[in-house]
């Protein structure tokens, strides 16, 4: 178990850079101008807390499903179904990126215009409320953002085919995520220089290998002993 | 809804971090992967996420985010200022500093840094401002690190924008050197830990050999720990051990020949040869020696850089004469800022008892300032507008406000210690000397090892190549081109640390040898003050005479108010003063007169019987001082310019080692010969009527004959002092003083001198000791080697110890004391 969770938490920590530079503007959203002081900290405590409530949320939800898939797939006849569609998805996005990285044209997967409507629609809202209700609604309503990188964990998460083992995961992604969100405020250009620039082909290549081990079901029976604890 | 600032942003998103073919996310700003630059749209974006938050943030009025300013709820004070100074090329010279890539790096102090998400905005410089390509800040500081294309930006343009961000800026300089000096500091002790941590485990290799082969070790084991030893040298060459290299090389480049150069060569020899005998299998390896080799003289010239620091920072004691904050006055109110960032044309609020800043004028207030920092002057100067003040001068009575006119390096303060800290890097001669006889020593070195490679292929071929190498690793030039300057300049380091501030080697080495001491009288023998020095009368009167002298400037009332501090003056009604006689009035019902003994004798009629003798035995250097109540003459005090305690002491200390004392004084002959029989003067070495333009006269015919060492404290001894050969300012002293002495003192007092003295000997003798040493050691070293001895092990063993044995001789030679005075 310990490895499966060492390397995930590994990946988030690496991986987290981009967090810190993508929801950086989140954060300096809901600090706004409050002076730096105790609400300050438990603005960004509650912050934290919500994205942790909505990551296991998301993480419980990918493992049912994949325990459907599972299900299916033993029907079927295919051992690790979960494991290796969630593989599959993880492979395909690494290639995306590796290839993006290599100059081959793409287009950015585009959503709806409603959906950034909506969700700006609710930080609209959020603007005359409290520092902590700011910071605590902001932090559930991260899930929102089709980042591809928190989706690559929920994948993970539904490859295990368990809900606690998801839930598990995206809890280890958290933890990943906490110090380099955390460094928004202390300046996280310092923090991550020379990762910078390597970032995007770095997080692909970590992605391409769970997602191969994933496929091989290898990440299947470590994700079964996450929850088990054997 | 794209804004302007959105668009800019794209723009820098465009250029990229590094000026080249990155782009950046418009949201994130990280690089965008190639394959997902979309030509079409101006937004460009690394992920589906980052694009969904732009759009988020954009489309609903968050969008200003983008613009900033408008982010932040409470009212931001922005700055409209031009900031037109920013770029000044004096400006540029002190604050900027080019980079190697052609862009253009400044340290920046904001004002208004208050909350974690200024950390986010402020590095989102890039896309604001078209042209910065970096802005790094430091919360706890306050501190940003800004990096941008001159060609495209002007400074003045970036400081605007972070001023309308409310971010007002401000130049630092402060802590750049001391960054730079911890960040050198750590490469070197890396490099040491490193070929520190690699000859233990080469001696520990070492150690199996040696006992291995006494003990008859199979030969598969020994072969393998002599690669081992190889393995672990290699690196240690390569890495810790490359500063000789480079150093060996830049001499080459310079043609001069520099320590590095030999020790270079045995070093690539020693080890070419090492790995050549690794390799056949036989022969010795001397690995052990050299990793210890290079490990000792890193050590060696860590110390050195040390103590020369040390020497260095002392003089940056003087800096914290001007404080650390000032406060500053413009449109927007009174702040705080760092004294490293006041720039001419600023107005700094000053109260009663703080520091000046910077030079400037007074604009507004009238209060008196004391300058003895500068000037020596002890009484407190009036000042009002229009009159100029100091930088570490301080405002005594009222607030003041003064506009900068220099600041930092630029004024009074900064220049002479820039003075100090220029003299101070000057090299003593015995420092070249030894750079010189280096030089001569680092050719006939390798003359001799060639001659002897030379001949001995001829005499015994198979020791050749040891016996050269072994020449060239046993001799060492440590002692002269590193031990000396080493020991002068930790010597110049402690004595900074004793309240000595040494400008230049050459100054302690002539004060090793006793000559002739040249001394001002008054402000240096003595406490260059009036003082009350006797007094002959009733406890009584004093009182009365503290009431009279309350209101007055003279340096007599001065004298009083400074001898009788604790005596609580009487009230006075009807005082008057007569210049030149002195003050009469009313105490307590009583006619109390105070003065001259004329303009007492006016109203006197008596004399008290307990004064009366003192009246006649009054010594001729003092100024006698009447009392008179109600007619009656009570009290007489003697004042005068006090001789300093220490003085009689110290001057009989420094006859005692071989000095010959000379008292010079523009007093008057009379004064001065009393003084000079107090203190044991010679009859024809107490001078007195002496103007600047004589004292100058006389240092110089006593230097014709000899080394002339001036003692002095005011203006009219900096001639003189410039004259001597070692010129000496005492504490207190005018800055004309300070700036033409080679040494001052920034303890009260003559003791410093003996203890002076008595250092800059005992470092001479250090000196002397460590190149008697290196003479021994070198000429039996290389007799040995040449003969075929000594073995390029033994030489590689021999060579380290002898430089450390100079460089712990230098360290811990008494030269003076190591406790801060």
């Amino acid at each position: 178990m310990i490895p499966s969770v060492a390397a995930i938490l590994a990946a988030s920590l690496l991986g987290s850079v981009h967090c810190a530079a993508m929801c950086g503007g989140f954060v300096c959203f809901y600090t706004g101008s409050a002076p730096r002081d105790a609400s300050l900290v438990r603005a960004h405590v509650l912050y934290h807390a919500g994205r942790l409530i909505s990551y296991v949320t998301l993480g419980a939800l990918a493992g049912l499903l994949g325990a459907g898939v599972a299900r299916a797939g033993v029907l079927a006849g295919v051992g690790h179904a979960a494991s290796l569609i969630a593989g599959l998805l993880m492979v395909a996005w690494a290639a995306t990126t590796i290839a993006a990285q290599r100059g081959v044209r793409l287009r950015l997967p585009s959503m709806p215009q409603a959906w950034p409507a909506l969700v700006g629609g609710v930080l609209q809202r959020l603007r005359g409320q409290p520092l902590a209700v700011r910071a605590a609604v902001t932090g559930l309503a991260t899930t929102l953002i089709p980042c591809g990188w928190l989706y690559v964990y929920v994948a993970v998460a539904g490859g295990t085919g368990r809900v606690l083992a998801g839930m598990l995961v995206m809890a280890v992604f958290w933890i990943g995520t906490v110090p380099a969100l955390a460094a928004v405020g202390v300046g996280a250009q310092r923090t991550f220089g020379p990762l910078r620039a390597r970032l995007p082909l770095a997080s692909a290549v970590i992605v391409l290998v769970i997602g191969m081990l994933a496929i091989s079901g290898r990440l299947a029976s470590s994700g079964a002993a996450m929850v088990h604890g054997h | 809804m794209a804004t302007e600032a959105l668009r800019r942003g794209v723009d820098a998103g465009r250029q990229g971090l590094s000026g080249t073919a990155a782009v950046l996310c418009t949201h994130c700003l990280l690089p965008v992967p190639p394959g997902f630059v979309d030509a079409e749209h101006d937004a460009q974006f690394c992920c589906a996420g980052c694009r969904v938050a732009f759009e988020i943030l954009d489309a609903h009025g968050l969008g200003n985010y983008y613009t900033f300013a408008v982010r932040r709820a409470l009212p931001v004070q922005a700055s409209d200022r031009a900031f037109g100074e920013f770029d000044h090329p004096a400006f540029r010279e002190r604050y900027v500093t080019r980079l190697p890539d052609g862009l253009s790096r400044t340290e920046l102090y904001l004002e208004g840094v208050h909350c974690a998400s200024c950390v986010w905005l402020v590095e989102r410089m890039p896309l604001i401002a078209h042209g910065v390509l970096r802005a790094e800040l430091d919360v706890r500081r306050s501190l940003a690190v800004v990096e941008w294309d001159d060609a495209r930006l002007p400074l003045s343009a970036v400081a605007r924008s972070l001023g309308q961000l409310g971010y007002t800026p401000h130049p630092f300089r402060g802590v750049t050197r001391d960054a730079m000096r911890t960040r050198e500091d750590r490469a070197m002790l890396v490099r040491i830990g490193v070929s520190g941590a690699i000859a233990i485990n080469v001696m520990l290799a070492a150690f199996v050999l040696y006992s291995g082969s006494l003990n008859g070790m199979d030969p598969s084991v020994t072969r393998l720990f002599r690669w081992i030893s190889l393995a672990l040298t290699l690196p240690d060459l390569i890495w810790p051990g490359r500063v000789f290299f480079t150093g060996a090389w830049a001499s080459l480049r310079t043609r001069s020949l520099h320590m590095d150069v030999p020790v270079a060569l045995a070093l690539a020899a020693g080890v070419a040869q090492g790995a050549v005998n690794t390799v056949r299998d036989a022969g010795p390896v001397y690995f052990d020696g050299l990793a210890l080799l290079i490990f000792a003289l890193l050590v060696g010239r860590f110390l050195q850089q040390r103590g020369q620091r040390l020497a260095t920072d002392a003089t940056e004691l003087m800096h914290a004469v001007a404080p650390m904050s000032s406060r500053i006055v413009d449109d927007a109110g009174t702040r705080d800022i760092p004294t490293d960032a006041l720039l001419p044309g600023m107005v700094l609020d000053v109260r009663a008892g703080e520091g000046f800043g910077a030079d400037g004028v007074v604009v507004e207030g009238r209060s008196s300032v004391n300058a003895a920092l500068l000037t020596g002057e002890s009484a407190a100067v009036r000042v009002e507008c229009g009159a100029r003040v100091y930088a570490g001068t301080l405002n005594v009575d009222a607030p003041l406000r003064v506009r900068v006119e220099d600041a930092g390096e630029t004024s009074r303060i900064g220049r002479l210690m820039r003075q100090v800290e220029e003299s101070a890097r000057r090299r003593a001669p015995v420092v070249a000397l030894a750079n010189r006889v280096a030089g001569v020593f680092v050719a006939v070195v390798l003359v001799a090892a060639v001659v002897t490679f030379a001949v001995k292929r001829h005499t015994a071929p198979d020791r050749a190549l040891d016996d050269a190498i072994a020449l060239l690793i046993v001799t060492c030039p440590c002692a002269l081109a590193l031990a000396t300057p080493l020991v002068i300049s930790v010597a110049m380091g402690r004595a900074a640390r004793r309240g000595m501030l040494i400008k230049g080697g050459d100054a302690l080495e002539r004060l090793a040898t006793p000559a002739t001491l040249v001394l001002d009288k008054t402000g240096t023998v003595t406490e260059g003050a009036t003082a009350l020095v006797s007094w002959t009368g009733a406890e009584w009167v004093k009182p009365l005479v503290l009431a009279l002298e309350q209101g007055s400037s003279h340096p007599i009332a001065d004298g009083f108010r400074r001898a009788w501090s604790h005596v609580t003056a009487a009230e006075s009604t009807e005082v008057r003063h007569v210049a030149g006689g002195g003050c009469g009035g009313h105490v307590d019902g009583r006619e109390v007169m105070v003065g001259s003994l004329r303009f007492v004798l006016d109203a006197a009629r008596a004399v008290d019987p307990t004064v009366r003798a003192a009246l006649d035995g009054m010594s001729p250097v003092l100024t006698p001082v009447y009392v008179a109540v109600d007619g009656i003459i009570v009290a007489v005090a003697g004042l005068g310019d006090r001789i300093r305690d220490d003085a009689r002491a110290s001057l009989d200390a420094l006859r005692a080692a071989g000095w010959r004392t000379v008292l010079l004084s523009g007093d008057a002959p009379d004064v001065v010969d009393a003084v000079g029989e107090a203190l044991g003067f010679a009859r024809d070495d107490a001078i007195g009527a002496a103007s600047p333009e004589d004292k100058r006269a006389i240092v110089q015919r006593l230097a014709a004959s000899g080394c002339v060492v001036m003692v002095g404290d005011g203006v009219n001894d900096a001639a003189a002092i410039a004259a001597a050969s070692v010129g000496i300012g005492v504490h207190g002293g005018a800055e004309a003083c300070l700036a033409s002495a080679d040494i001052y003192l920034t303890r009260p007092g003559l003791a410093p001198l003996v203890e002076l003295a008595d250092g800059a000997a005992r470092t001479m003798r250090v000196i002397k000791r460590n190149i008697a040493f290196s003479i021994v050691y070198n000429v039996a070293g290389a007799t040995l080697a040449v003969a075929g001895v000594l073995t390029p092990l033994v030489a590689a063993v021999l060579m380290p110890a002898s430089s450390l044995t100079v460089v712990l001789a230098s360290w811990y030679g008494t030269t003076f004391s190591r406790r801060r005075a």
